[in-house]
């Protein structure tokens, strides 16, 4: 839902918003963009910093938001881009990082990630399989991991995706079918992904 | 064949969104298991991603603080530097007035000389109290450490004064 806070103060009269005003814009809107970009780059440090970018460059180019997409699409989008430039360097040290994470945070993130009730073997191997997911869709190309993490990680619809992306809604949807089919066939698995755990 | 017992590429990505190819799951057993995985990866997916996000009050209060102060008007931050870089340039002349001044009249009198006695000299401690009577009278906080550095000049010259008449 955006506020009409973030209507006036980005849509109308741009030029004259102050850091004050935007500080509101910020607060609505951290969480979400920090989200989406751990999802894309996995390392919180660098999802912060790059959160800070992310919503500095927004204000510096404030003037060029014309109130076509919402205000969290536009964001998404400056998000997306900063994502890539450091993607471009750092992707050799994605699962370097993955798993330097303290234990705790682990152990944290797999008792959220796995069923509660489940036994413990089968919560290592949904994540055992969670982390293969993670490891295919890092290898994917950028489009298609950009592609594949909004619509699995933020349920993003895809005209959404498109005007985040500023691609046409066939392209995504062309990315979208590549690395759906690109998970599904390096999972190995006949019938998809979670059936594996059922099969052994 | 294999395509009537599989959801096909379309279909997985309209799961994710909430979408469930229902004639086909109504249809094809494996395609509804293949569909609650689906379903269940993303499920997974976006709780990892949320659990890890998920973070404390302040860590979103410290993020906008920083956001804060980098949109800063560029404007503030260059007059307190100018502010600063006045006041250093302003102390650094007054430290080479005070150092070049009492030379000639040092030599007439004795060779070796303490740094207090320098500061005996007339004009020296007319320069002093001149730049100690400035920064007095409008002081911003950036000057405060000349300022300081200025008393102690000061205190150090009278004690000296106080010392000879003494």
């Amino acid at each position: 839902m955006e506020s009409t806070l973030e209507i006036s103060a980005i849509g109308g009269a741009a030029a004259e918003v102050t850091p004050l005003d935007f500080d509101q814009v910020v607060r609505e809107h951290q969480r979400r963009i920090y989200r989406v970009l751990l999802g894309l780059v996995r390392d919180p440090d660098l999802a912060n910093n790059l959160t800070q970018d992310c919503f500095v460059r927004a204000y510096q180019k404030r003037d060029s938001f014309r109130g076509e997409s919402s205000v969290s699409t536009w964001l998404i989008s400056i998000a997306i881009n900063l994502a890539r430039d450091h993607g471009r360097n750092r992707r050799a040290g994605f699962w370097r990082r993955l798993f330097s994470v303290p234990a705790e945070e682990t152990e944290a993130a797999l008792e959220t990630a796995a069923d509660l009730g489940a036994s413990a073997e089968r919560q290592l191997i949904a994540r055992q399989e969670l982390d293969r997911v993670w490891e295919i869709v890092d290898e994917l190309p950028e489009r298609q991991r950009e592609v594949f993490l909004l619509r699995f990680a933020e349920e993003m619809p895809l005209e959404e995706i498109a005007r985040a992306l500023g691609r046409e809604l066939g392209t995504v949807k062309a990315h979208l079918f590549r690395a759906v089919s690109t998970v599904r066939k390096r999972m190995r698995y006949p019938y998809g992904p979670a059936a594996s755990t059922e099969r052994g | 064949m294999d395509q009537l017992h599989r959801l096909n590429e379309d279909e997985i990505a309209g799961a994710l969104s909430g979408k469930p190819a229902e004639e086909r799951i109504a249809d094809c057993p494996s395609c509804g298991e293949e569909f609650a995985a689906w379903t269940e990866l993303g499920r997974r997916l976006r709780q990892e991603v949320a659990a890890r996000a998920d973070l404390p009050a302040h860590f979103w209060a410290q993020q906008r603080a920083r956001i804060r102060e980098r949109l800063a008007p560029r404007t503030t931050r260059l007059r307190w530097a100018t502010v600063t870089i006045c006041a250093l340039v302003l102390l650094a002349f007054g430290m080479v007035q005070r150092g070049a001044a009492p030379r000639g009249e040092d030599a007439q009198t004795t060779p070796a000389v303490s740094a207090s006695r320098v500061a005996q000299v007339d004009p020296d401690d007319a320069l002093l109290q001149d730049v100690h009577a400035s920064l007095q009278r409008e002081l911003p906080v950036p000057l405060a450490p000349a300022a300081v550095l200025v008393e102690e000049l000061a205190s150090a010259s009278n004690q000296a004064q106080q010392a000879k008449e003494n």
